[in-house]
């Protein structure tokens, strides 16, 4: 008796497995921001529009912008601005340099939960 | 080159474990069954320590040739599944690590974007299912292994050490054209 007991726990530490796959975590999903619109207003404002559908997880808005300098080369996408007021959905962006010419500006606009979660960004070109 | 012997030196320690951990089952069995068991003691310390011996000392060579290449295949087999059931499972507990950060970055009151959790989740949960995969295919190796073994140590305490007739190894025969000599062999 003691001798397979000797034996199967060798056996079992042999046979080890690795852990099962954790649930994935229990978050509220950030809305996206639709029907996102970039007016420009000149060459260094900008107007942007957008829709949300349930403002009651969001607890602020990041804005981001990305330029075209030539076809296929942008610079890298950044994050300009912050709005916290959950009810706006218009918001007039100023940048510091404005756009180089010629260059085109794309705007997104991403949801951020009261849990912490970014949500997927809607982007926009300038028009 | 570092990293890489790292790696190596980690993934060779972790294929041992399971390695040592049968070395030790085998060397225990010796040392606690009792040897003179059903008076086939040499035969069955040989069977211990390696399948088809004990077969080999009691003329079976038949037995012995084919015990013993399944336990080399098995064994084989088994060593190479577990190398890459291992490997399996280091990229899901990579994975695994990442996902987990998420939660303490969150908890930390950190923003963490949505689409870089739900991609590491997905590949956690192909390298989870990988390993699933792989682990089928170890535990079929160490299957064969564990049955060949026993196979092996079962058939050394029922079976009869054999005995040649030693007018079965050699014969002549005589006849009117002249005589024909006969050397059996048994395998």
């Amino acid at each position: 008796m003691k001798r397979l007991i000797i034996i199967s726990i060798l056996v079992l530490v042999a046979c080890s497995r690795h852990d099962d796959l954790p649930p994935p975590l229990q978050l509220a999903d950030p809305p996206v921001p639709t029907d996102l619109r970039v007016e420009t207003v000149d060459n260094i404002t900008f107007l942007l529009t957008w829709e949300i559908a349930d403002t009651s997880v969001v607890r602020e808005y990041w804005i981001y912008s990305q330029v075209e300098i030539l076809p296929g080369a942008t610079t890298p996408l950044e994050r300009i601005a912050t709005e916290e007021s959950v009810d706006t959905t218009a918001v007039q962006i100023q940048t510091d340099d404005g756009l180089p010419l010629p260059g085109i500006a794309t705007f997104c606009v991403s949801s951020v939960t009261i849990e912490n979660v970014e949500g997927q960004k809607a982007c926009a070109k300038a028009e | 080159m570092s990293i890489r012997r790292t790696q190596k030196r980690q993934l060779i320690s972790s294929n041992i474990r399971p390695i040592s951990a049968w070395a030790l089952a085998a060397l225990l069995l010796v040392l606690i069954v009792p040897t003179q068991a059903f008076g086939l003691d040499s035969a069955l310390v040989r069977s211990l320590l390696i399948p088809g011996l004990g077969q080999a000392h009691q003329g079976h060579y038949t037995k012995a040739s084919i015990l013993a290449g399944s336990a080399v295949l098995s064994g084989f087999g088994l060593f190479l599944s577990q190398v890459y059931y291992n490997e399996a499972v280091t990229k899901y507990r990579d994975q695994q690590r990442i996902y987990a950060s998420y939660g303490v970055a969150l908890e930390d009151g950190n923003v963490v974007s949505i689409q870089d959790m739900n991609l590491t989740y997905t590949e956690m949960e192909a390298q989870y299912n990988s390993a699933e995969d792989r682990l089928v295919w170890r535990n079929a190796f160490l299957a064969a292994f564990i049955a060949t073994y026993a196979v092996n140590v079962i058939d050394v305490l029922i079976s009869k050490p054999h005995k040649i007739d030693s007018a079965e190894q050699l014969s002549v025969d005589v006849d009117a054209d002249g005589f024909r000599v006969t050397k059996t062999f048994r395998f």
